[in-house]
């Protein structure tokens, strides 16, 4: 469904990306983790046009994305949940669930998705009135996870969806991503925190200094010698 | 049935209660001696042009210092509309079917917010595509263009001798009747989706992105649209002045308006208009203090200077003590009940 060769990413003279290829099929959960500062929201923003590409290329469902604009991007499927508390913080969680259908063009069918995301994260619909910078950290990843769901992606990215959260919720926005699944999305997920990141998906990249050090499923992966070292980003081996 | 009409009435709420203070501050004034009435007559001027660059400003989160370009692109070209032919003839060098051509007031005016228009979508193509302070510095620039250009064009605009001639039609009833009008347009836009597509942007520019907000093109579409308002307001300041000079749009203007946005507060309308309003109040006390008055054969006056300088403090200690402004970014809420939960 995508794939990435030899993607890069730059900001000025730092290479936050150097040279990520990956696939990902469709129906897949996919995770990518990490250390801090290893380019996961690179890869995850340049997948999603909020980055420019420096070079490499980006494929989606057989079209070459690299260089789109990030609307469009929205219009052929891909939304991306960027890390952390990246919500409407003065605009209310009705507002900010409904925004997620900007892109869209047919306005009759939004009202029955945004019930949709009500109906998934039902903590949602007793604050729709709220400024969404009064929800909890769990509540405002939800709503974030609601908002780019209104845009009826294929492919969904989820930036970090448990940072700063207190396991229980963690487990919760797992949950609504394995249903997500279910129906039919694709997914792919960037973490710090490996443990989850590894139950959850099919298949997990590791990446550590801005290249793919590891890839394979959670229990290979596991099992592999020196996985901890990339992972920590002790040292980066040489996959 | 009763849920619609509270909703609706929750909806307008806050622009109809700011309309309905505008218009009971007019009646009253009009009431006053004719120099009260000039003021609020500027005041409500002001007013408009506040307005129209909260529309920008406060939903994009953008500073803009070039907004008085457009009132002076408003200004001049009404007046060029306007201003009779034998009087054209005498103090500018123009075209001959510009030097005949004079129109009626209300289509000069639209004609010179379109010019206006035209102009911030020229400069703002290229603009909106920065960002915070590169953005702010490249609409100072703007402005500095178009003065210096109003300057020195002596053929079109009279260069630096003022351009007189110009029919007088705005009193507070006209100027109030356009703030009226100018804070309707705001608020419609505000709730738009248009709008709250900007302001989305403002809270989260990379979220906006994310979810598929052209960024760039809702803030053209709110940097155009001020201009038109500005515009106006340009318009409505030369037919109530009747005499421009180029040095009347330049960095008093952009002070004082902007001091009205930000100590009102400029994320919200209401701010817009609690700041003209105070800020316009003050200043006039602070002029009156500065002119002094006697008490007998003694004259007390305080030195000059003392407006501007007390208006630069109370915006020192707003940004200060309040950096959201006095409304806090705010609206006015529906009064009648209880917050939804």
């Amino acid at each position: 469904m995508l794939a990435t060769e030899e993607l890069s990413v730059t900001y000025g003279n730092i290479l936050a990306l150097g040279g990520v290829s990956l696939r990902i099929e469709e129906r897949e959960i996919v995770s990518v983790i990490g250390p801090n500062g290893a380019g996961k929201s690179s890869l995850l923003n340049a997948i999603a046009g909020v980055v420019p590409v420096a070079s490499g290329s980006i494929e989606f469902e057989g079209q070459t994305i690299a260089g789109t604009a990030p609307e469009e991007l929205v219009r052929l499927g891909i939304s991306l949940v960027p890390e952390g508390r990246h919500i409407f913080g003065g605009l209310t969680v009705a507002e900010n669930i409904r925004i997620g259908a900007v892109a869209r063009r047919d306005r009759n069918a939004i009202d029955g998705d945004v019930e949709r995301v009500l109906a998934m994260f039902p903590v949602l619909r007793e604050r729709l009135r709220q400024p969404a910078g009064k929800l909890s950290g769990g509540e405002q990843q939800m709503l974030a996870i609601g908002r780019a769901l209104l845009a009826r992606p294929r492919l969904l990215l989820i930036d970090e969806p448990s940072l700063g959260l207190a396991p229980l919720v963690v487990s919760e926005v797992y949950r609504a991503i394995a249903d997500l699944r279910a129906e039919g999305v694709t997914i792919l997920i960037v973490e710090q925190s490996a443990t989850r990141a590894l139950e959850a998906a099919d298949r997990t990249y590791v990446l550590a200094s801005g290249s793919i050090v590891m890839a394979g499923d959670a229990a290979e992966l596991r099992a592999e010698e020196g996985f901890e070292d990339a992972y920590f980003g002790y040292k980066a081996r040489d996959p | 049935m009763v849920g619609r009409v509270e909703k609706t009435a929750r909806l307008i709420w806050p622009v109809l209660s700011l309309a309905l203070v505008l218009v009971v501050l007019a009646a009253l004034l009009s009431l006053g001696p004719m120099p009260l009435q000039r003021t609020a007559t500027e005041a409500f001027i002001r007013l408009i042009v506040v307005i129209g660059l909260y529309i920008f400003i406060g939903n994009s989160g953008i500073l803009s210092f070039g907004h008085v370009s457009f009132m002076a692109i408003g200004a001049y070209g009404s007046a060029l509309l306007t201003i009779p032919p034998n009087m054209k003839k005498i103090v500018l060098d123009l075209p001959p079917f510009l030097t005949a051509l004079q129109l009626p007031t209300i289509p000069a005016a639209l004609i010179a917010g379109t010019l206006s228009t035209v102009f911030a979508f020229v400069i703002g193509v290229p603009l909106m595509r920065l960002s915070g302070i590169s953005a702010a510095m490249g609409t100072f620039a703007s402005l500095a263009i178009v003065y210096v250009v109003i300057s020195n064009w002596k053929e079109v605009t009279g260069g630096a001798s003022a351009l007189i001639g110009l029919p007088v039609y705005t009193d507070i009833w006209v100027a109030l009747i356009y703030a009226l009008l100018a804070l309707g347009l705001a608020y419609a836009y505000q709730e738009s989706r248009y709008g709250r597509r900007l302001r989305a942007s403002r809270e989260n520019e990379v979220a906006a992105l994310a979810t598929g907000i052209n960024v760039r093109r809702e803030r053209l579409i709110a940097f155009v649209f001020s201009a038109f308002i500005v515009g106006f307001g340009g318009v409505l300041h030369a037919h109530f002045i009747g005499v421009l000079s180029s040095s009347s749009f330049y960095l008093d203007v952009t002070f004082i308006t902007l001091a009205m946005l930000v100590i009102g507060g400029m994320n919200s309308l209401a701010g817009a208009v609690t700041g003209t309003i105070v800020v316009s109040v003050l200043g006039e006390l602070l002029r009156l203090i500065e002119a002094g008055f006697d008490i007998g054969t003694l004259h007390l006056a305080a030195p000059r200077g003392l407006r501007e300088v007390g208006l630069s403090f109370l915006m020192l200690m707003i940004l200060l003590f309040r950096p959201q402004g006095l409304t806090s970014g705010r609206e006015i809420a529906w009064p009648l009940a209880p917050k939804a939960g």
